[in-house]
């Protein structure tokens, strides 16, 4: 047996497995016996326990649901269950208590549950399940290890999966940096410029018309809407350009084409037709050893992937695209891909590891100047820190996030922002601050033509009143 | 339906159970061969009347040391020496914890073993006194008239105690106000105690068993923790050492492993001071290397707790075992937490090793997130691992905190254990979860990669 074996094979709960271990758990407790649930997120938390309710048939529940910090649990669960005696107690929000207090030996709610660790067994005479998000039971077993030695069972459920619906994804243009960091105001100018000219330039007799100008007015005219999430009009512009290009035989430029039309269906959840763009535009920059273009459509392809939830082969395609930028010092490249690698962990549910991308990427960003992907970082390392349930956290980074997408009028990004402070907030059981929000995202989402849109109005209908 | 002999199993490896009489196990071979329990005993015996002898004890989280102390306290029933065993977490709580509540806990329990045992109610004139305050206090000061000898009364004046927190603080400054020594106070009552054994028993003398002091998180204002701690055993020390009977404390591993105040503890409690290592699977410096006399003690240990289903064949196929002790690191408490784990993802004997590798998975994940990178953790466990000896540096506070935290083991070597003479008997290894750690695995490769530029 090796000692190196593969940790993240085992930290892949599967979620019913866990949810049967834990009804099989209170089954065979005949007495007081404690487990955690860890799970980061409370509105999942209130679907499980549903789900553990309807198995453990014939059975009760007492669900205690602690609204306000306590730094004693023992109390708080004589007096809520006096003259009651169910089968097993739940507790939710205990993590108010444990985030409330001091770090170390003087949190006193940790300090607590240590000393009345076998009083518990006098007040219960049935199984205690502790609903906890990560971080605080990580909390409880450096504060108090012996207290935490002493559980029969711990269970993981993963809240990844409703939550990662506004994931900030960098993509891989050239030359897009310049654009995308602009302020809204000079994107819609430049807009108007780019469109008067191309008309302009259109009406000119045809001998004194330079193609190649042409495709380039296209191309940069769809830059400029695709910066603003016009994914639909920015293809109309890029089709344009792509035939002007495969005309007058310019590969290099074609090849922008294909890759800029991958990128836009993508944005509009057409991924296979995108994976098709970006494998051409692969080809061609290949075959005329466009190496910066190489990685751009082997990064986008990762970002394909990881839509379709391919995350593995995202890994792959995202770590060519590193090496390759790094080979030819791109540094707005070696950031995206660092992002990426980011991204695909978080999917993986390898928090920890996406985080120490994320802060690379940050860093890049910062340093080139790139606001576009500073932005992407932040918001990511948000949706990180609310995957490990540090809601407070993330919520610092989201509205970091949508302050730069607001200044330089990205769209997609405010959108994206407005919508994981939105479920934050939920998280936090801010319920009436998490709908507004999500208002206002689906707002955006629906103007900008996104699929998240559809994400959006799930959570509006399961977790708000209709206005 | 659930599986009755699986229901059997997972209610008796309660990880938060002291062993009882009748399923305590005897692991001396793998703890380093001299049981806690026969020295004791032996000294004991062997202790003129004059003579007061004072215990330190301390071990691992989980490690039994509660289990071994009430085994001890059993063992003691045939003996001339009469044990008073005091269970300190049934009196601690959050609250600042003084002197005076250690003296009334003993006290209590001092008088309530006295009417179990010998029907004798002691003339607790002290007793008394803290019970009509409690009880004015409770009450609102009225205090009604005392039915004085009662058995009942200490029963009530131990739930007022540890129910009642301010009651206590009002104790506690009734006693101050008293102005009298509370340490002659309670030794008069051990007096009172003695002369009863000697008068009417077999019994010629006390042993007070204080187990659980180091559980206490607060002491007399100082800060939680080291600071609390120091204040109790050492700054304290002339309280508790004038206590007019044999004693012994528990006392926190971190304390006992300070360079500062190991001296200090030698020198106010004698030298009567025991570690429980771990049970000692393999031998030092290999894990693959099995010391069988642990295996056989841990798996002796869960036959105890399973009855009549053979832990062997009918528990667990052979894989699923060897999986869950290797991973155990011979603490006891691990062990039975992953074997109730283990059972959550099991339908029906035996258990297998997708349940076992599972259950040691979840500890791993738990590690994974808990061990401390900033503060240098992984880079002393390398440090250990690559330690010809397998010791660490004493004194140096990260590793007080990984053996608390049970991130690391301590091991003791037996007359037979493979220890050369000249050589350290005490040795240590990195809790077999965390080796399974890439960030520990990293941290070693690293390790060696410095040594080899040192070098060249």
């Amino acid at each position: 047996m090796s000692d190196q074996s593969n940790i993240t094979d085992d930290s892949q709960y599967d979620e019913q497995e866990e949810l049967d271990g834990l009804i099989h758990a209170l089954q065979l407790s005949q007495n007081y016996f404690l487990f955690y649930a860890c799970c980061n997120s409370v509105p999942k938390q209130n679907e499980l326990i549903e789900r553990a309710r309807a198995s453990f048939s014939g059975k009760q529940i007492e669900v205690v649901c602690l609204t306000k910090p306590t730094n004693n649990l023992l109390r708080e669960l004589r007096e809520t269950l006096a003259g009651k005696k169910p089968d097993a107690v739940f507790v939710q929000g205990l993590e108010r208590s444990i985030e409330s207090e001091g770090e170390g030996a003087d949190n006193l709610a940790v300090t607590n549950l240590n000393h009345y660790r076998d009083a518990f067994r006098e007040v219960l005479s049935c199984p205690l399940v502790l609903w906890l998000p990560e971080y605080a039971i990580v909390k409880i077993t450096n504060t108090a290890p012996d207290f935490f030695s002493i559980h029969s069972g711990i269970f993981y459920f993963s809240a990844t999966a409703e939550k990662l619906t506004g994931q900030v994804f960098q993509s891989f243009i050239e030359n897009f940096k310049e654009i995308s960091s602009m302020p809204a105001s000079e994107k819609l100018k430049r807009i108007e410029t780019l469109e008067k000219l191309l008309s302009e330039y259109e009406a000119l007799p045809e001998a004194n018309r330079n193609r190649g100008t042409e495709a380039r007015l296209n191309i940069e005219l769809a830059d400029v809407l695709y910066s603003i999430s016009n994914f639909r009009k920015a293809i109309e512009y890029l089709k344009q350009a792509l035939k002007i290009s495969r005309e007058i035989g310019d590969r290099l430029g074609e090849g922008s084409s294909l890759s800029n039309l991958g990128l836009a269906y993508r944005n509009l959840g057409e991924y296979r037709k995108a994976i098709e763009y970006h494998e051409q535009s692969l080809e061609i920059r290949r075959e005329i050893g466009d190496r910066l273009g190489e990685g751009s459509s082997l990064g986008n392809l990762g970002n394909a992937y990881f839509s379709l939830g391919e995350y593995r082969k995202a890994v792959e395609y995202y770590e060519q695209t590193l090496e390759i930028s790094r080979e030819i010092g791109d540094r707005l490249g070696e950031g995206s891909s660092l992002n990426n690698l980011g991204l695909a962990y978080h999917s993986l549910d390898e928090y920890r590891k996406a985080i120490e991308y994320y802060e690379q990427s940050l860093k890049i960003a910062r340093e080139i100047g790139d606001r576009l992907g500073e932005g992407s970082s932040l918001g990511n390392l948000g949706n990180a820190y609310d995957s490990l349930g540090e809601y407070r956290k993330a919520i610092e980074y989201h509205e970091q996030h949508l302050e730069i997408s607001r200044e330089i009028g990205d769209r997609l990004g405010e959108s994206n922002s407005l919508n994981n402070l939105g479920a934050a907030c939920n998280s936090l059981g801010e319920t009436e601050k998490a709908c507004d929000l999500w208002r206002k995202a689906l707002a955006i989402y629906e103007a900008i033509e996104s699929p998240n849109a559809k994400i959006v109005r799930q959570n509006l209908e399961q977790y708000c009143q209709r206005e | 339906m659930i599986d009755e002999h699986l229901r059997l199993i997972f209610n008796a490896c309660n990880p938060n159970q002291t062993a009882t009489a009748d399923n305590y196990s005897d692991c001396r071979g793998a703890r380093g061969g001299d049981a806690l329990t026969d020295q004791i005993i032996r000294q004991l015996r062997m202790a003129d009347d004059s003579q007061q002898l004072r215990f330190l004890f301390t071990g691992h989280i989980g490690s039994g040391k509660s289990s071994e102390l009430v085994h001890l306290v059993g063992k003691l029933r045939n003996e001339t020496t009469f044990p008073i065993y005091v269970d300190f977490k049934e009196y601690l709580d959050e609250q600042d914890t003084r002197l005076e509540d250690i003296f009334v806990a003993l006290a209590i329990e001092l008088s309530e073993n006295f009417r179990e045992r010998f029907h004798f109610q002691l003339e607790d004139a002290l007793l008394r006194s803290w019970y009509e305050t409690l009880r004015g206090f409770a009450n609102g000061s009225q205090i009604t008239e005392l039915e004085i000898g009662l058995p009942e009364d200490v029963g009530k004046l131990k739930a007022e105690f540890k129910q009642n927190p301010s009651a206590r603080k009002q104790l506690h400054s009734a006693i101050k106000a008293g102005n009298i020594s509370l340490l002659s106070e309670f030794n008069l009552l051990l007096d009172k105690a003695n002369l009863y054994l000697a008068q009417n028993t077999t019994f010629k003398r006390l042993v007070l068993i204080a187990d659980g002091l180091e559980k206490i998180e607060q002491f007399d204002g100082r800060s939680r923790g080291l600071e609390s701690q120091r204040q109790l055993f050492i700054e304290s020390q002339a309280q508790l050492t004038g206590i007019g009977a044999h004693i012994l404390f528990t006392i926190p591993l971190f304390l006992y492993r300070s360079s500062a105040d190991a001296p200090k503890l030698a020198l106010y409690y004698g030298n009567e001071s025991f570690v429980l290592p771990m049970v000692k699977i393999h031998n030092r410096g290999n894990f693959d290397d099995n010391y069988q006399l642990g295996h056989s003690a841990l798996k002796a240990i869960l036959q105890k707790r399973f009855g009549r289903i053979k832990v062997e064949g009918e528990g667990f196929e052979p894989d699923a075992l060897e999986h869950l002790i290797r991973y155990s690191g011979g603490n006891i408490r691990n062990l039975l937490r992953f074997v109730q784990q283990a059972i959550t993802y099991t339908d029906t004997l035996p258990i297998k090793i997708s349940a076992a590798r599972k259950s040691v998975g979840k500890a791993v994940d738990m590690f994974a997130a808990s061990i401390n990178e900033q503060s240098g953790h992984y880079q002393k466990l390398a440090q250990l691992e690559l330690s010809p000896k397998q010791q660490i540096v004493t004194g140096d506070d990260a590793y007080s905190t990984l053996l608390e935290n049970t991130t690391i083991f301590e091991y003791v070597d037996g007359d037979d254990g493979g220890a050369e003479e000249g050589d350290y008997q005490r040795w240590y290894a990195v809790n077999p979860v965390v080796r399974r750690l890439p960030k520990f695995t990293e941290a070693v490769a690293a390790a060696v990669a410095l040594k080899k530029t040192e070098q060249s």
